[in-house]
């Protein structure tokens, strides 16, 4: 396999990767206020999430900054708690719904990002000449991974408000229940290790 | 109140160069020197992996790789050549132990040298990649192949499913 489609595919993989869905839950999380029409919306939001990351992943892999990584597992589903925690209590209409969204957005992306520069560390430990080209290539991995997660979460949601004609508000309280159960449990996880 | 968080928070982020490790990967890199006709294997291991790996297999206590001594560099050419088989046009060939370092905190890299023979017009190169498999269910193998017949570098991958892979040359 080329060089630069390992790359793509590993950013693909760690995003979507199931047994490591910290990531994963974060997007849905953040989605969960948007409905179906609101999806331009839910675009730009994940662009917003991708500058973030892409800044810190960017930062980190090239040795700008040095992070502490048992912090990071920390306070990566502190931003899924908080997330969930904001989508329930926040107004449900209006622009400063939107623009609070997009500001967590950028700003957990970079706690998310410091989290994607472990593994990209890991895949390069050893092999530094030319960091820049797989690090572009990895955060294309990452940004087709999370169309790839919020195309299926659309479908999800179709299914849900549309076919199943579940209320819009329960659908977000649902997912943001769950949102919140499952991060608590990471957070207590991952305090230990602090 | 929210500018204090923000300081603290990024306060304690500030963390040491390293990796943080739970990943279980080895990178490795496979060159070739047209002139020499030889080509230079490096492999990138944990330290604490490999070394727990090592310890468990062969029975040995606290391998440190700091300053290797010679029957440690000897255990390493011995398992890498046991667990990593190149063959060069469908024969094998024997990768032989340069050096044994240190490069980062957790970090240990083995260099070998494998000769293919000058002049061997290389058309088939087959690898098979099982380091740490025996260990770690979980363990993923990089290899750089870094070859002058090929303008794009090619990354393979290795896990306990897929220890095999083979590389035409010819075009």
């Amino acid at each position: 396999m080329g060089e630069f489609t390992f790359y793509v595919k590993q950013g693909i993989n760690h995003i979507t990767d199931i047994n490591g869905f910290d990531h994963m839950l974060f997007i849905v999380s953040l989605c969960a206020v948007y409905k179906l029409e609101q999806w331009r919306n839910i675009l730009v939001l994940i662009t917003a999430f991708t500058i973030g990351h892409s800044i810190t992943l960017a930062l980190t892999a090239l040795d700008f900054i040095h992070v502490n990584h048992n912090l990071v597992e920390l306070l990566i589903p502190v931003t899924i708690l908080l997330t969930c925690i904001f989508n329930v209590l926040k107004p449900q209409k209006g622009k400063s719904l939107i623009s609070l969204n997009y500001a967590l957005a950028l700003f957990f992306g970079l706690i998310h990002g410091m989290g994607f520069s472990n593994f990209f560390k890991t895949m390069m430990m050893g092999i530094s000449d030319n960091i820049v080209f797989p690090l572009l290539a990895f955060n294309i991995g990452i940004e087709i991974g999370q169309l790839m997660i919020i195309a299926v979460f659309l479908i999800v949601l179709v299914i849900f408000t549309r076919l199943m004609q579940v209320r819009h508000r329960e659908w977000m309280l649902f997912i943001s229940g769950a949102g919140a159960g499952i991060a608590l449990e990471m957070i207590m996880k991952a305090a230990g290790k602090v | 109140m929210m500018r204090k968080v923000l300081l603290i928070v990024g306060f304690l982020l500030i963390g040491q160069g390293s990796i943080a490790h739970p990943i279980k990967m080895t990178t490795s890199k496979l060159s070739y020197d047209k002139k020499s006709g030889d080509f230079t294997l490096i492999i990138n291991f944990f330290m604490d992996d490999f070394s727990a790996h090592l310890e468990r297999i062969y029975h040995q206590r606290a391998i440190s790789f700091s300053n290797p001594p010679d029957s440690e560099k000897g255990m390493v050419n011995v398992y890498v050549n046991k667990k990593l088989l190149v063959k060069i046009n469908k024969k094998p060939v024997a990768a032989g132990l340069t050096s044994l370092k240190k490069i980062e905190d957790n970090v240990v890299q083995a260099a070998f040298t494998i000769n293919a023979g000058k002049g061997t017009n290389v058309k088939f190169i087959e690898i098979s990649n099982a380091l740490l498999f025996d260990s770690f269910p979980e363990q993923v193998n990089i290899l750089h192949l870094d070859l002058p017949w090929k303008t794009e570098r090619n990354v393979l991958q290795f896990t306990q499913a897929e220890s095999y892979k083979a590389i035409n040359l010819r075009p």
